[in-house]
């Protein structure tokens, strides 16, 4: 699935994790980021079938499903496809796929993991730039989809 | 005035006998003397382990220093949703994801107020690691192992089992608590 635009792409261009002076040639992870609120959400880009306009104001919203207030701003609905069904959710823009290097992916901790009350929270992502750092957290619907 | 020379130095040795001599007040010190000389002296170091000495509110308590990685100044603390409510976040350390507990929360016992002196100990005890909030660090002992009270008998709730003694220190009882304990009934405690 690819973008028509990609927001913001300078703050993404740095994948010099190891500091060697090029893009880093390790294995990577392709994620859709969106945002709800403060939170910036990653789900793996292979999960998105497609981006489409926000036309329906009933449909589930990131939020929700993750127990968060309701956030202002401009919305996109993401389209989730699997073996299971289809899915479309409501997401918070901007909208922008990403190619992270396998460095920068962390599973939960341990007692994070164990303790966990809400689904498809499956790992986090660290970018060290701009300091002090940003985290996202990574989605995956597994098999509800 | 006459001293009596004993037997002892005639007859170069003191022992018990039936009719054994006084001895001289200088075949003693002459008899200690050899002893010093063929007896060194060993040091023995008493046992010590090391402590971290913290406050909840008005209530001190303790970790063994082999439980705290590291000490940090409050860094910035990020939400992770689908926490319960004693997890605040995930902090990042040199790379490393590490949750943070409020321990306080753990402990059922009331913190005290966001301020400065805030401090989030890195612990690592068994197989389990987390960062755990606490009011202020105060100090980091040496103490002998005979140091260490037995804890009390009529502890509350959730600090029975944790806490494995008491801590004489500055007029306080601090008491001393188990992080593999901790750690693992608040794991086990289920979603």
């Amino acid at each position: 699935m690819q973008f028509g635009v990609r927001e913001d792409p300078g703050r993404y261009a740095n994948l010099d994790y190891d500091n060697d002076n090029d893009n880093d040639n390790d294995a990577t992870v392709e994620l859709v980021l969106c945002r709800w609120g403060a939170l910036e959400l990653g789900l793996p880009a292979g999960r998105v079938a497609a981006l489409e306009a926000d036309l329906d104001p009933a449909a589930p919203t990131i939020g929700a499903l993750l127990g968060l207030p309701a956030a202002p701003g401009g919305m996109r609905v993401l389209r989730l496809a699997g073996p299971g069904a289809v899915v479309r959710i409501r997401v918070q823009a901007p909208v922008t796929q990403v190619r992270l290097p396998a460095a920068a992916i962390h599973a939960l901790p341990p007692l994070l993991a164990a303790r966990l009350r809400r689904p498809w929270v499956r790992a986090l992502a660290w970018r060290p730039q701009p300091a002090p750092g940003a985290l996202v957290v990574i989605l995956d619907p597994g098999d509800s989809v | 005035m006459g001293t009596e020379r004993g037997g002892a130095d005639d007859q170069g040795e003191a022992g018990p006998g039936p009719a054994a001599p006084a001895a001289t007040l200088d075949a003693i010190l002459e008899q200690r003397g050899r002893v010093g000389s063929d007896s060194p002296i060993v040091a023995v170091d008493a046992v010590t382990a090391q402590w971290v000495l913290f406050h909840l509110g008005e209530r001190p308590f303790a970790f063994p220093g082999r439980q705290v990685v590291e000490i940090l100044r409050t860094p910035p603390i990020h939400f992770v949703p689908g926490c319960p409510p004693a997890l605040e976040g995930v902090i990042e350390v040199r790379g490393t994801i590490w949750s943070v507990l409020r321990l306080a929360d753990l402990l059922d016992t009331p913190a005290g107020a966001v301020t400065r002196r805030n401090a989030i100990l890195l612990g690592r005890a068994a197989d389990l690691a987390s960062g755990l909030r606490v009011d202020a660090v105060d100090d980091v002992l040496d103490l002998a192992a005979n140091a260490i009270l037995a804890p009390p008998a009529d502890l509350a709730g959730r600090l029975q089992g944790v806490v494995i003694g008491v801590l004489p220190h500055r007029g306080d009882a601090v008491l001393a608590l188990d992080m593999a304990v901790l750690l693992r009934a608040w794991r086990d405690a289920g979603p």
